[in-house]
């Protein structure tokens, strides 16, 4: 092999995973940078959040690079190469990141005049409600009052399928339990569940998940993005454990009742809504090599996890 | 009643319904009263180690197909009581029906055709011919 192949190989190698050639500063940062985000932080789920958002910051503000330096202001104060620098409308990157920062302003808009803004029941018409159980709005109220929030509305889905998940409509936010989870897991196991929602609540999952999607929109020519959106999801997902671990004072119920789930050895009809936040994934991917694009980590790696946690 | 994913090669029930989904029905029909999850989880534990969750998502899964009906029942937690839309013969000529209503429709002429030949060369077998117009009769 001689050296020219190697090189042009090494070009298409960056150009698949941070977009056109750059100078080879930035592409190291930004590889080196997400590398650590997933292995330093292995147990800090905030600092690996904070470090993949700060990712997607530094590809955005790489990307408009161009328009800064032709605005005078250098942000990244490396030289950015003739072909972003004078030659703004042939620069493909800058090009694509302006469609896609466009498409997320628009997806941003359509977000907070949809669903956002109407009742549930005009929310979600596939879905029917009944009167959630004074039990089941007493611990949602009670458990939102531990983790010091504004307590959500309460809501049973009239659905067998067994799950839980969090929906913001009309301005508030509800957690919606499904019969068949009532049914299926013990009391405590549901209140485990319920917490979980509570602390993606208080953690403020669903303005950070949203951020991170629009970054990924932003950013969708850049194909890291489409590795850190997910791994932003399950940081917060691990995050949503522990912190329910804290409002219900113990790992053991959360833990049983994930295994229940992962027991279901058939795939449960979907009911709950693309943009809400699920307990755990319906639909795990059946390839480990495909997990790393799920935005809800491996059960079995949540459950280790709080075995790890209750041992501590 | 929607019945997808029919499987020619299986026999019995498992020809319209998954391996677990036939092991339920059959559970119901065998049960005098509407039964709920945990009830039936404590059925099928006995004989093969399932969830609770498999069966509840089993159930919610026959319900969508219109197969079983359930009733929310508030007492003691909601929960659904389970309880069958068919007997056993009636589903398995909804099973016919379904199939020979999807022959017909698609290879009119052919099955029709068919039908006759089969009924004819039965007719020289008159035990044979009886025992299909026995099935054959509305109950």
């Amino acid at each position: 092999m001689n050296s020219l192949f190697l090189h042009s190989y090494f070009i298409m190698l960056t150009w698949f995973l941070v977009g056109p050639p750059r100078p080879i500063l930035v592409t190291g940062a930004l590889l080196l940078s997400s590398l650590a985000a997933l292995l330093v932080f292995k147990h800090s789920f905030r600092a690996r959040t904070v470090a993949l958002l700060g990712i997607f910051g530094l590809m955005l503000v790489e990307s408009i690079q161009p328009v800064l330096v032709w605005l005078g202001l250098e942000l990244i104060p490396v030289h950015v190469g003739w072909w972003s620098t004078f030659h703004l409308f042939v620069d493909a990157n800058l090009l694509l990141t302006l469609i896609g920062t466009v498409a997320a302003f628009c997806a941003a808009v359509y977000i907070q005049f949809g669903r956002v803004r109407m009742d549930l029941a005009t929310a979600f018409p596939q879905m029917s409600f009944v009167n959630p159980t004074l039990e089941l709005s007493e611990s949602v109220t009670r458990l939102a009052k531990v983790a010091g929030i504004k307590p959500p509305e309460a809501v049973l889905v009239d659905s067998g399928s067994p799950t839980a998940f969090t929906v913001k409509t009309n301005g508030r936010y509800a957690i919606a339990v499904t019969i068949g989870l009532l049914e299926s897991l013990e009391r405590d196991e549901v209140e485990a569940c319920i917490a979980h929602e509570i602390a993606h609540l208080k953690n403020n999952d669903f303005t950070l998940r949203l951020t991170a999607t629009l970054s990924k929109v932003a950013l969708f020519a850049r194909p890291l993005s489409y590795f850190i959106e997910p791994a932003v999801y399950r940081a917060r997902e691990f995050l949503a454990d522990k912190t329910a671990v804290l409002i219900t004072g113990g790992a053991d119920a959360l833990v049983s009742a994930l295994s229940k789930l992962q027991e279901c050895s058939v795939i449960p009809e979907v009911i709950a809504p693309t943009d809400a936040i699920c307990v755990c994934s319906l639909r795990p991917s059946k390839r480990a090599a495909l997990r790393i694009f799920d935005k809800h980590p491996d059960l079995e790696k949540r459950i280790s996890m709080l075995r790890r946690m209750k041992m501590e | 009643m929607k019945l997808a994913n029919l499987r020619p090669h299986q026999r019995d029930l498992k020809f319209a319904l998954g391996d677990l989904e036939a092991i339920v029905l059959r559970e119901l029909w065998e049960s005098k009263t509407p039964l709920s999850v945990k009830e039936f989880h404590v059925q099928i534990a006995r004989t093969r180690p399932v969830a609770v969750t498999t069966v509840a998502t089993i159930l919610d899964r026959l319900y969508r197909k219109g197969i079983v009906q359930r009733k929310l029942v508030r007492e003691g937690g909601p929960h659904y009581e389970y309880s069958a839309k068919f007997t056993e013969d009636q589903f398995k000529h909804e099973i016919v029906d379904n199939v020979m209503g999807t022959l017909l429709h698609s290879f009119n002429d052919i099955t029709v055709a068919y039908l006759a030949d089969k009924m004819s060369n039965d007719r020289k077998n008159d035990t044979q011919l009886s025992k299909y117009l026995d099935r054959l009769r509305p109950k």
